[in-house]
Parts: C-alpha cells; sequence; structure tokens
C-alpha cells in the first residue's frame, strides 16, 4: 500500500461534491430535484405574491385614508397629540370635516366640507382637474365635487357660499375615494384649507364636526404610536388604521388567501410525499452503494456526511432553482398585477425567496432523511448476501423534521390554516392508512380465489405491501387533495361571480323625501332603470329591554361607535328576500309592540337574542320594538342592507325618507342628464355614483381568482410528479416478475395486461376513497367556509375515480412501453445495473 | 490462498470474517496484526481503508456510476491524489481503456468483473478478498478474469473463495470447509 487516507472531512466533502454533481448530470437525482423544486418555488410565488398585493392594498387604502394611520374623534384632539407624534418622527396632518349646506342661486345642497392643513394628503395626492394642491388655494378659493356645478347651477367662473362667505371654486376634484367611504361620506365634498373652515363661522355648540389627525411614517414607529393611541381608551376616538381597509372586501379577500395558504401548503406536503416515495425508490441503490464503501473501509460518521453533503447540495441547488422559479413566475403575472394594482408595491424578494429555500431545503431533509438514515446502516455484509436490516424507527427523525416544517409553514401562512388543515390532511393519511392494510388484507384473500393474469396482478401488488401502503397513501391523499382543490376553486369562483354579478348596484339615491318619491319613480321608469325605493328612517339605539345604554359604558369600540351616532334603519313589514332568516321568534312569545329584524353580527355584538325589547331614539322620540327575527347579510354585495328593520307604524309619524340603488346601465354622458333633471325636479336627493368603487373591488375579486387558479395549476404540476415518482418506486419489483414471466414463456400482450391491472387496480381504490373524503371535506368547507349550501355532487365522484385510473394508466402505459419492449436478457442486464 | 467447499459449507461467511465485514461469535481473528474482534464497526472499517481489496461473484458496481467513476470511488473516498489517472492506469491494466465512460448496463459480465478487478487493486490493497469471481462468468471469461487476478496480486495476497479445484490449484496454499472444519488440503 502507497497511500494514507487524507484528511477524512475534506476528502469527503470533496467526493461528496463530485459525486453529487455528476449523479446531477446524467439525471440521478431527477425526481427528488424536481421535488425540491417544486416545493420551493410553489412558497417563493406565493409569499411574493401574497406582499405584493398586500402591500399594494395596504398603499392603495392609505391613499384613500390620506396617511397611514387616521385618529378620528368627534371632539377637538388637544395638541399634544400632534406634539407627541412629531417629536417621535411621523408626519402628521390635520383636518376637520363637517356636513353643511352649500348655496348658490337660491339652491341649497348638502356638502361634505373638508378642512385640511397645508401638507395633507401626507399619502396620496388630491386628485384634481388641473393638479391644484390645497397649498397653492387662496384665502377665498376652494375645490370642490363637479356633481354640485349640475346640483347648484353654478355660473361662470363657479363660485358658492358657504356659511358668511363666498368662494371661488379653483378647481374641480376629480376622483372620490373608494375606501372607508360610508354613505354619508358620498355627500358632494368641498376642500379648503384648515385655516379658513375654523373662520367660517360654521362650527357651533351642536355642530357634528369630525376632527382628524393623520400620521404617516415607518411601520414600526406606527405600530408603537397605534398602540398608544388604543391604550388611550377614549370613547370619542376612532382609530383608522391603512391595514384594515374596508371590512368587506377584507371578508372577500380572506377567502382568496385562505385558498392560496391552503394551495401552498398543499404543494409542499405534495411534494414532500414525492420526496418521500422518490427516496424510497433510490433507497435500494443507496444502500447497495453504502455496503459497498463500508465493505471499502467508510465509516459510520463518513457515510453519513458524505450523504448529508450531497442532500444538502440538493436542497440547495433545487431551492435556488425553485426560488428563481417562483419569482420568474412572479415576473410573468406582473402584468396582469399592474393592470388591478395601483399603485403596485414590490415587496423586497429577498423575503419570499429566503422562504421558498427554507420550505425547499426543510421538504426534503423531512422527507428524504428517514430513507438516507435507514440506508446508513446498513451492513457491510449486503455485499454478500441479502443481510437483515439494522432496526431504525424514523418516527422521531421524521416528527423533528415536521415540526420544524409546520413552523415555518405557520410563519408562513395563516395560522388557523395551519392547525386545522395539517392535523386534517395526517387524519386522511391515517385513513388511508388503514384503508391501505384493508385492501393488502382482501388481496390475500382473493388472490387464491383469482385465476390468470388478475391472480398474477394481485401478487404483484401483495409483493411489496410496504410499497403498495406508500403508494395507497400518496396517491389517495393526491388525488383527494387535487379533486377538493379543483371544486372548491370552482366554487370560490362562481361564488365571488355570483356576490358581484355584472348587474351590481353601483349608484345609489338617498335623501329621497315622501312627497318625491312619485317624480323620482318617473324620472328612473323614462331612463328605463327598475329600482326599488326603500323608507328609511334615522335613529339611535338608547336602551335593551328598558335599560339604558350608554357609549362610554361598552367595552367593545365597535360598540360604543354605533351606539353614538344615529343609524339608518328600515322601515320594511319583511325583510328583503337576499336576507337570510336565521331565527325568528315564536308567535306565542310576541309582545303587542311593533317587531325589529336584527344583523346576526350586531345581534351578537350587542348581546341581543330574540323577544328583547329596543328603544330607539328617532329624532327626539322614543320607540319601543320586539326583535322577532335575526338576520345574515351579505355585506360585499352592495345591495342595501340595515343592521335594523323597523316594522312602519303610521300612526308613529315617523320623519322617514327613501333611499335606493340600483344597477346603472346608462353612459357617464346619459347618467349626468339624468342627475341634472333629478336636481331640477327632485332637489335635495343625493345621486351617489359607486361605479368606480365597485369596478375596482370587481378587479380585485378578479385579480384574487386569477392567483387562485395560478396556485391551482401548480399544485396539479407537483402532484403529477408524485403520481409519476409513486409508480416509479415498484418499478425494480415489477421487472423481476416480468422478466421471469417472459423466460417462462409469457406473451407480452399477457403481461401488458398484468402490468396494467396493477395500475388500475390501485387507481381505481385511490380514486373512490379519495372521492369519499374530498366528497365530505367540500361539504364542511361548503358549509362553514364559502357559506354555500352543500350538496352531492357526482361531477366530483366521476372526475375522482376517473382522473385517478386514467392517469395511472397513462403514466403505466408512458413508463412500462420500454421495458415491454426489451428481451429477457435486456431485462436482466437493466436488472443487474439497477440492483 | 484458496478457501475450497461446496455450496453453503460457509465459504463466504469465512471471508466476511476474515474481512471484519461481520463478527464471529467465537474465536478470534487477525487481520494485518490486529485483533478484529477488539474493534468496533467503524475500527474495522478503518483498518480495510484502502488496505483491504474485494471482487464479489455479483460484481457489485456501484450504479449510476460508469467505469472510470466505479474504479475512482475508492480513492475519491479517501481524498487521495491524481484520483483520475490511477483508475485510468488500473482499467488499462485489466483491458478496459476503451470502454471507461460505459454505465455498468452497457458492459457484458466478463467486462463488469475486470471493472470490480481494478476498482479492488486500484488503491494497491495489502490483501485482496474474491468471492467466487468467476461464479457468474461463461467458461472462457471466466479463464481470463482468472489469469487477470493472478497476473495482477503479485504485491498483494488474494484469498480467493471458489468451488473451482483447478482454480484453486493455482493458490499457494488451499483450505477446504466441508460441515465447519477448515481443513489444509494441500
Amino acid at each position: 500500500m502507497n497511500s494514507r487516507p487524507a484528511n477524512n472531512t475534506f476528502a469527503t466533502l470533496k467526493a461528496a461534491s463530485l459525486w453529487f454533481f455528476r449523479g446531477l448530470k446524467r439525471g440521478d437525482w431527477l425526481w427528488l430535484w424536481l421535488a425540491v423544486v417544486i416545493a420551493s418555488a410553489s412558497v417563493t410565488l406565493v409569499e411574493q405574491l401574497a406582499q405584493t398585493v398586500h402591500k399594494s392594498m395596504l398603499a392603495k387604502a392609505a391613499e384613500s385614508l390620506s396617511a397611514d394611520l387616521v385618529l378620528r374623534s368627534s371632539r377637538p384632539i388637544e395638541a399634544r397629540w400632534r406634539e407627541q407624534a412629531e417629536q417621535q418622527g411621523l408626519a402628521v396632518a390635520q383636518s376637520l370635516s363637517l356636513t353643511t349646506m352649500a348655496m348658490a342661486n337660491d339652491e341649497f345642497q348638502m356638502v361634505l366640507l373638508k378642512g385640511l392643513s397645508a401638507n395633507a394628503p401626507l399619502r396620496g395626492r388630491l386628485h384634481t382637474q388641473n393638479n391644484t394642491d390645497i397649498a397653492q388655494l387662496s384665502a377665498d378659493q376652494v375645490l370642490a365635487d363637479p356633481q354640485l356645478q349640475t346640483l347648484l347651477a353654478l355660473d361662470n367662473p363657479p363660485s358658492l357660499t358657504l356659511g358668511r362667505e363666498t368662494f371661488k371654486v379653483a378647481d374641480w376634484l376629480t376622483r372620490q375615494d373608494v375606501f372607508q367611504s360610508t354613505l354619508s361620506q358620498f355627500a358632494p365634498q368641498v376642500i379648503m384649507p384648515l385655516e379658513r373652515i375654523t373662520a367660517l363661522g360654521l362650527i357651533g355648540p351642536g355642530s357634528r364636526v369630525t376632527y382628524e389627525l393623520a400620521f404617516a411614517g415607518e411601520a414600526a414607529q406606527l405600530a408603537a404610536w397605534q398602540r398608544l393611541l388604543e391604550q388611550q381608551d377614549i370613547a370619542h376616538w376612532q382609530i383608522l388604521s391603512a391595514r384594515a381597509p374596508t371590512p368587506d372586501l377584507e371578508k372577500a379577500l380572506a377567502t382568496a388567501w385562505l385558498f392560496l395558504d391552503l394551495s401552498a401548503l398543499a404543494t409542499v406536503l405534495i411534494a414532500g410525499l414525492a420526496i418521500l416515495i422518490a427516496s424510497r425508490f433510490y433507497l435500494q441503490r443507496w444502500m447497495a452503494s453504502m455496503a459497498l464503501m463500508r465493505a471499502s473501509g467508510a465509516s459510520d460518521k463518513q457515510l453519513t456526511t458524505l450523504f448529508a453533503i450531497q442532500l444538502m447540495w440538493l436542497a440547495l441547488l433545487g431551492s435556488v432553482l425553485g426560488g428563481v422559479l417562483g419569482l420568474g413566475l412572479f415576473q410573468l403575472i406582473t402584468p396582469w398585477l399592474a393592470d388591478y394594482f395601483n399603485p403596485l408595491i414590490w415587496p423586497n424578494f429577498a423575503q419570499a425567496f429566503a422562504l421558498g429555500l427554507i420550505a425547499g431545503t426543510l421538504a426534503l431533509w423531512t422527507f428524504a432523511w428517514p430513507a438516507f438514515r435507514q440506508a446508513t446502516r446498513v451492513s457491510p455484509l449486503q455485499v454478500f448476501r441479502q443481510a437483515a436490516l439494522a432496526r431504525y424507527n424514523p418516527l422521531r427523525a421524521l416528527l423533528f423534521s415536521l415540526l420544524l416544517l409546520i413552523g415555518l409553514m405557520s410563519v408562513l401562512l395563516n395560522h388557523s390554516v395551519v392547525v386545522w388543515a395539517l392535523p386534517a390532511l395526517l387524519l386522511s393519511a391515517g385513513g388511508f392508512y388503514l384503508l391501505a392494510l384493508a385492501l393488502l388484507y382482501a388481496i390475500a384473500r382473493l388472490q387464491p380465489l383469482s385465476r390468470g393474469w388478475l391472480r398474477l396482478a394481485l401478487a404483484g401488488l401483495a409483493r411489496e405491501p410496504g410499497l403498495v401502503k406508500l403508494q395507497f397513501i400518496a396517491l389517495g391523499l393526491v388525488v383527494f387533495l387535487l379533486i377538493l382543490m379543483t371544486f372548491v376553486r370552482q366554487d370560490l369562483v362562481e361564488n365571488w361571480q355570483a356576490s358581484l354579478p355584472q348587474t351590481t348596484p353601483n349608484t345609489f339615491m338617498v335623501n329621497i323625501q315622501p312627497d318625491q318619491l312619485t317624480t323620482v319613480k318617473q324620472h328612473l321608469a323614462r331612463a328605463q332603470i327598475e329600482t326599488e325605493l326603500v323608507p328609511m328612517v334615522r335613529g339611535r339605539l338608547v336602551a335593551v329591554n328598558q335599560q339604558a345604554i350608554r357609549p362610554s359604558e361598552q367595552d367593545a369600540q365597535r360598540v360604543r361607535r354605533l351606539l353614538q351616532r344615529e343609524a339608518n334603519n328600515a322601515l320594511l313589514e319583511q325583510p328583503p328576500s337576499y336576507n337570510r332568516i336565521l331565527a325568528e321568534l315564536a308567535p306565542s312569545q310576541r309582545l303587542p309592540l311593533p317587531s325589529v329584524s336584527v344583523e346576526a353580527e350586531i345581534a351578537e355584538l350587542f348581546g341581543l337574542t330574540l323577544g328583547d325589547v329596543l328603544t330607539f331614539d328617532i329624532i327626539g322620540q322614543r320607540v319601543d320594538y320586539q326583535i322577532t327575527s335575526l338576520r345574515e347579510v351579505e355585506w360585499q354585495s352592495f345591495r342595501l342592507n340595515f343592521f335594523f328593520i323597523l316594522q312602519p307604524q303610521a300612526q308613529l309619524n315617523l320623519p322617514f325618507s327613501y333611499i335606493s340603488n340600483f344597477h346603472n346601465p346608462l353612459s357617464r354622458e346619459d347618467s349626468a342628464a339624468l342627475q341634472r333633471d333629478l336636481a331640477q325636479s327632485a332637489p335635495g336627493v343625493l345621486w351617489i355614483d359607486a361605479r368606480d368603487m365597485i369596478d375596482q373591488v370587481q378587479r380585485i375579486m378578479q385579480q384574487a381568482a386569477l392567483a387562485v387558479s395560478l396556485l391551482y395549476l401548480f399544485t396539479l404540476v407537483s402532484s403529477l410528479i408524485v403520481i409519476f415518482t409513486a409508480s416509479q418506486a415498484s418499478q425494480l419489483g415489477r421487472l423481476r416478475s416480468w422478466l421471469l414471466l417472459r423466460t417462462l414463456g409469457a406473451k407480452q400482450a399477457d403481461i401488458v395486461k398484468l402490468g396494467l391491472t396493477e395500475f388500475v387496480l390501485i387507481g381505481l381504490l385511490a380514486g373512490l376513497f379519495a372521492a369519499i373524503l374530498a366528497q365530505s371535506a367540500s361539504l364542511l368547507v361548503s358549509y362553514f367556509w364559502l357559506d354555500s349550501a352543500p350538496r352531492l355532487n357526482l361531477q366530483l365522484w366521476l372526475a375522482s375515480i376517473g382522473t385517478s385510473v386514467l392517469l395511472l394508466l397513462a403514466i403505466g402505459w408512458l413508463t412500462q412501453r420500454t421495458p415491454l419492449r426489451q428481451t429477457p436478457k435486456q431485462l436482466l442486464q437493466q436488472l443487474q445495473a439497477d440492483a | 490462498m484458496a478457501i475450497v467447499g461446496r455450496s453453503g459449507s460457509g465459504k463466504s461467511t469465512l471471508l466476511a470474517l476474515m474481512a471484519g465485514l461481520d463478527k464471529p461469535s467465537q474465536g478470534q481473528v487477525n487481520l494485518l496484526g490486529e485483533d478484529l474482534g477488539r474493534l468496533n464497526e467503524d475500527q474495522r472499517a478503518q483498518l480495510r481503508a484502502l488496505q483491504v481489496g474485494f471482487v464479489f461473484q455479483n460484481f457489485q458496481l456501484m450504479p449510476g456510476m460508469n467505469a472510470l467513476e466505479n474504479v475512482m470511488m475508492p480513492l475519491e473516498l479517501f481524498g487521495l491524489d491524481r484520483a483520475r489517472e490511477r483508475a485510468e492506469a488500473a482499467l488499462e491494466k485489466v483491458g478496459l481503456s476503451h470502454r471507461l465512460n460505459h454505465q455498468p448496463s452497457a458492459l457484458s459480465g466478463g467486462e463488469q468483473q475486470r471493472v470490480a478487478i481494478a476498482r479492488a487493486i486500484v488503491t494497491e490493497p495489502r490483501i485482496l478478498f474474491a468471492d467466487e469471481p468467476t461464479g457468474n462468468l461463461d467458461e472462457t471469461t471466466a479463464a481470463q478474469i482468472q489469469q487477470l487476478l493472478f497476473d495482477l496480486q503479485h504485491q498483494t495476497t488474494l484469498v480467493l473463495v471458489t468451488h473451482d479445484m483447478h482454480y484453486a490449484a493455482l493458490c499457494q496454499r488451499t483450505v477446504r470447509i466441508q460441515d465447519g472444519i477448515l481443513t489444509e488440503s494441500v
């Protein structure tokens, strides 16, 4: 002997790297590598997509809010809050607004008058025709909503009177905010510098003025500042953050994010299954190699290091490529995103890339390490004969890595998804395992009773029970996830389309007085607009079961706010058909009082139950109503919805007006003409055009549907890879029995029949059980998540079983084609080479 | 040295014990001056590293590695320099310099065994264990492999397990194993 082993660690590192890259070049690692690429790409894409949409929406919301954070109060806000915020490095702007009457040419119109400090808005800009800024306005100038031109028949140059003074309109506002708008804020706006508004004499002791301090700055500073403001717990304060744009939109989008999270989770787990199966496929090969290296003198540590380094290389290259692929796919969809989100905020890609890298690496270690570890325990005696494998229980390692993976996924995804989706998947896997045991038992019983090729096919399945279990679990889970996601996605998109159809109401009319009703109806009928006019009255809830409720005594800020202001209450005998009645009071429990139907969430918030008596203050009149029903309302539908629907009482003579909303089919010009006519014949009626807002919400929904479909496609591709690797895992055993059969004189047709029967049997059974699971899950998802009626879906059963059988047949045919054409001698050579 | 005996007589088990691949339930085995019974699995592996070579009946080539890579394997595993040069020289010695980049599946049985022999001798081991190296080969190829093994083992002790008495006769010493009893036959 003329050499000694060199420095072991360095030699092992070098050898491992050399062997890895040689193997990679030959395609040895293909299946494992693909699985890692998919896991990492999907996590990167989902993270980047979610961050982009989230940040873009945040920026949009901040623009609409004119700031990152707004402190709104019904009383003047002390100067010390502004000073303190500025000391903390935040930009601060001040504003106040009040609803008042504007006058011109003897016409009156209710307007929302806003006074802004010179640096407002802190985010975005004022949208005016000639880009006039608030700081450019002179003392006698205002910015105004162009609707006022028609509503007040303004002269040229236009001017209007507010309080004691007359102002020239310096420029026209071109866009209203789409988020954070309530109906009253849709009154035509007039904007002027803050210091001018206080001099108008419009603010008196009884005026309803809203004071605002707006803040902008770094996320961390803002969060701390928001906490500080919330800790003050001041009843007349309301804190608005750009982080929570309209609650309605947030709810609709939450479903989309949930689906995206589930897709990412499913993709990583599916990729994990691919790794688990592929590593079983490589196990025989690894064991042969390791036995030989052990015989050649490699130590346990050296073998472990050798393969761990190869695994690291695989994880690194797979994850990096996956990350790049994920970001590349994101780049591809960016043009669509830019269509829907303006401004489109690009988050730093490093975070998504890093998460993808970690996800790919962890998925590989979690699912491949048990097989690796088992291979490193191989006895060197294996080079002589099939030695018994050292007992190794991979459960601990698998559990540890799985926990790491779950930890990562919970950082990335919504915690609640991980909490219920993972146990559900593990339970399903357990179910499939039990079914696989039952299947193997049935095979053992059926085999002696069967004959011909069926008997041989059953024997083929019974040949490697461990592998059959694994294949069955993997196939079943993948088909289950795939079918479930197909139908949930379909339901989701259909639900969105149904919630905001093309005919979604996009125009509101408020403040229609009873004597204007006929005129308004005639105008609308002439324009061929069909609508219902709902009588409503403004009133405030003041007592429950004769116990006074005071805003200051309430814990929840939302309750306090609702109690402070007058709400719009419908005056209807029955709730509208588009509200779902959840509970009704039995006629025997009814009191001789008018009835009120309460929206379910508000009932829960106030702790109201059926039969309670509510007292409303309606312009000074106190009226009692008994709760006779609780309703569920879809706020995101843009239909007319109310917290309280009061039974009309003719004798009470309440000061009611009508409200209406409808889908406006007219062009912008025709719509303006109708508005002008209405302003002349029914003065004071407020026409609110929400087309831009609905359009934007519809676009966001479409965008979310696109993101959902994209992720779904990704899951589909990764599923196909799992099914492919699952079928390849048992290839060696299959080849061995074919060789034997061919040697004994079996015809090619018999072997084809035999091979395909194995595939069809597994496909059929996995598909059947997947359908059972998918149907159950789909029913649960429909009921609890999508709020839609659960239904049995024949399509789902056919798709599940059909997809599963056809996929396996196709994969079987593709993978078996070449070996079937080989002569027994060629088969033998291939087996020897692979052994 | 040749170890001969009938099928199932324990020839391969004896070889495994001698090479430290297995531990005896009783008795003592010394390899290269070390009592194998006192060494653990890793220490026995360390003793074999680069000092012991193997040739197996079923060749045991690394799947997925070509002929050259198979021969380079032990050199690379232990970080020896000039691995490629040495492996090419070893393959040339066994007459396979024209099949360097062929995968095992593209080689005949005789060629696969030549690769295995090249891999066994490339580290110039002090002792070479061969377990029925011609057992899976036809007569002509077996004769060529026998010749090759004897030509290459001048500086190495060859321990050969075989049931071919003619082949065993070429060795300087032959032991027979029968019913678990070892007897010197020559």
